[in-house]
């Protein structure tokens, strides 16, 4: 036998014949792996509730409700509740989203946390797999605070992963945001309600009034720095003129931002403000603005951002941060030079001095108030 | 006697990853641990017997002009099928190599393969051939996949054998560690081959 000679009409009709019978194998492999695949996939979904919640004997997956784009499980032994699986992720891992499923147990400690899915570098942020999460097992987020020491919380950070730990601590305080917010309300109506209770769901209803008081004791925090948490004064250096007392002490908030006063013998000299402004290109930027005692503005930095290297990320380089010193907001308009204002865009990066602006106005505004 | 040299060929004297360096995309990407090469490698040579054995006993209806057009469909329907097959029974090993399964549609071993075997020979050394060259391919994984887990991450099939504050060769694990490691395997092997061939 041999090959068929090339025509037109023959090309056509063998690729025909040949998709045909290929794509009818692979319809048939389709329909045949399909509930194989299914079962997988909820067997391991299974797996993953199982390993951060107590024992139970329900399917929490036919109860999956999704609050704010997260999945919560609900899982319950006979008719108690005796935990939540929530499946939570962030943006912020330094290769971008990740996800794990964090268990909470009704009274909104965390029992067990795991990562599902992460493409953090390996060696590095992929550390989070090994022990370093036990850390959050048994915490109370209303006490605990979720954030790494660096930042003042109480998190001990993957040293050279600090942006991983962000991440991961930035995924749990969603779930437990979300779970307060959406979940145990709920549970708590459902025990009022029904007067007819085991005892686990009496502890349970205790439990759900000491989340209440405790959210109400931690909410009114003291005047605590509320955007960024700095650790040494020698940051102000650059920001606020000859100082002697110790800004991080005369400390205020206004506005939501933090104020920070310089003083020398006694006479202010300068205010350090921490401003932020939501509309950078990446998300929040976090920056320093530091004011004269007159209004101008000293100098500026760049606290935090998640703007694109190379492009975003030069606001915080001297060519364009140079530009407001000495400039008084009340003469300067702080609007970038296509929305007729007087700062020069960084090129290629309008979103990000366009976010630089907006934070530095706000913190104008709070300096007004302030100096009042 | 043919059939044996057929299939040995592609173990080591024609090895796809080491001495014909073909499809060392996967070879570098997906070996950073053993239990990834093997299901690499598995999937691979899955592909590469399936596809060639369809295009061996269609080879008369596949005109000379639209062949390749013809290969590539044949090759990622397979792919396809080994996807869902990988899906359903190892879905752990499935995630872990992510968009490299179906990039073995372009797998140049395949391209290759399918070009100067199956397109002029018969279905069974097709067969063996394209048995020994996956085989050849899987172990060349396994190898470079052994080397560099047991250096960078200090474990073997994600059983750690060393302690918790060990420090590893992280790099073995980073994308240079795995031209420093196939780097190290050709020489090697085509030091070996040219001693044998004295």
């Amino acid at each position: 036998m041999t090959r068929i000679a090339s025509s037109l009409k023959i090309n056509i009709l063998s690729f025909s014949l040949i998709s045909l019978v290929m794509l009818a194998v692979l319809w048939l492999v389709y329909f045949a792996t399909k509930e194989f695949i299914k079962n997988a996939k909820n067997n391991a979904e299974l797996e993953k509730i199982k390993s951060v919640l107590p024992a139970f004997d329900n399917n929490p997956l036919d109860s999956a409700k999704t609050f704010d784009e997260l999945v919560f499980y609900t899982a319950k032994k006979g008719d108690s509740i005796i935990g939540f699986a929530c499946k939570t992720f962030t943006e912020r891992g330094f290769n971008g989203k990740f996800s794990l499923m964090v268990g909470f147990l009704p009274n909104g400690t965390i029992y067990k946390t795991i990562i599902l899915e992460q493409n953090e570098t390996p060696g590095f942020g992929s550390r989070m797999k090994s022990k370093w999460h036990e850390q959050f097992n048994g915490k109370d987020p209303a006490k605990y605070n979720l954030t790494v020491k660096k930042d003042g919380g109480d998190v001990d950070a993957i040293s050279s992963a600090t942006i991983s730990s962000r991440a991961y601590c930035d995924a749990i305080e969603t779930a437990y945001l979300s779970l307060m917010k959406n979940i145990l309300k709920k549970a708590d109506t459902v025990t009022t309600s029904e007067p007819s209770e085991t005892n686990n769901t009496v502890e349970l209803k205790k439990d759900s009034n000491i989340i209440k008081k405790d959210s109400v004791v931690a909410a009114p925090m003291p005047a605590k720095p509320a955007i960024f948490q700095f650790s040494d004064k020698s940051i102000f250096n650059d920001a606020i003129p000859a100082f002697d007392n110790d800004p991080l002490k005369d400390f205020k908030s206004v506005n939501g931002l933090d104020i920070y006063i310089g003083k020398k013998n006694g006479v202010i000299t300068g205010y350090a403000i921490t401003s932020f402004s939501n509309k950078g290109y990446g998300g929040k930027v976090i920056i320093l603005v530091g004011f004269n005692a007159d209004g101008s503005i000293n100098n500026t930095s760049l606290v935090q951002h998640n703007e694109t290297q190379g492009l975003g990320s030069q606001v915080g380089g001297p060519d364009f941060k140079d530009q407001f010193k000495g400039k008084n907001p009340a003469l300067f308009k702080l609007q970038i030079k296509a929305e007729g204002g007087d700062v020069d865009a960084v090129s290629g990066a309008t979103f990000s001095s366009r976010a630089f602006c907006d934070a530095l106005q706000k913190a104008y505004y709070a300096f007004l108030k302030a100096k009042k | 006697m043919g059939e044996l040299q057929n299939f040995s060929k592609g173990i080591l004297k024609e090895n796809p990853v080491f001495i014909m360096v073909l499809g060392i995309c996967p070879a570098l990407a997906v070996t950073t641990s053993l239990i990834n090469a093997i299901g690499m490698g598995i999937a691979t040579t899955f592909v590469l017997i399936f596809s060639n054995l369809v295009i061996s006993v269609m080879k008369n209806l596949i005109p000379d002009k639209i062949r390749t057009i013809i290969f590539v469909f044949i090759t990622a329907v397979f792919v396809t099928i080994a996807d869902l097959l990988m899906k359903s029974i190892f879905p752990e090993i499935n995630k872990a190599l992510g968009i490299y399964i179906p990039l073995i549609v372009v797998n140049s071993i395949i391209l290759s393969r399918t070009e100067i075997l199956a397109n002029k020979n018969k279905i069974i050394p097709t067969f063996f051939d394209s048995l020994g060259m996956g085989i050849g391919f899987t172990l060349a994984l396994m190898i470079m996949g052994s080397i560099r887990e047991i250096l960078g991450n200090g474990s073997i099939c994600n059983y750690v054998f060393v302690g918790e504050n060990t420090r590893t060769i992280l790099v073995f694990i980073l994308p240079p560690g795995a031209f420093i490691v196939y780097a190290y395997m050709i020489a090697l092997l085509k030091k070996s081959l040219n001693n044998n061939a004295q």
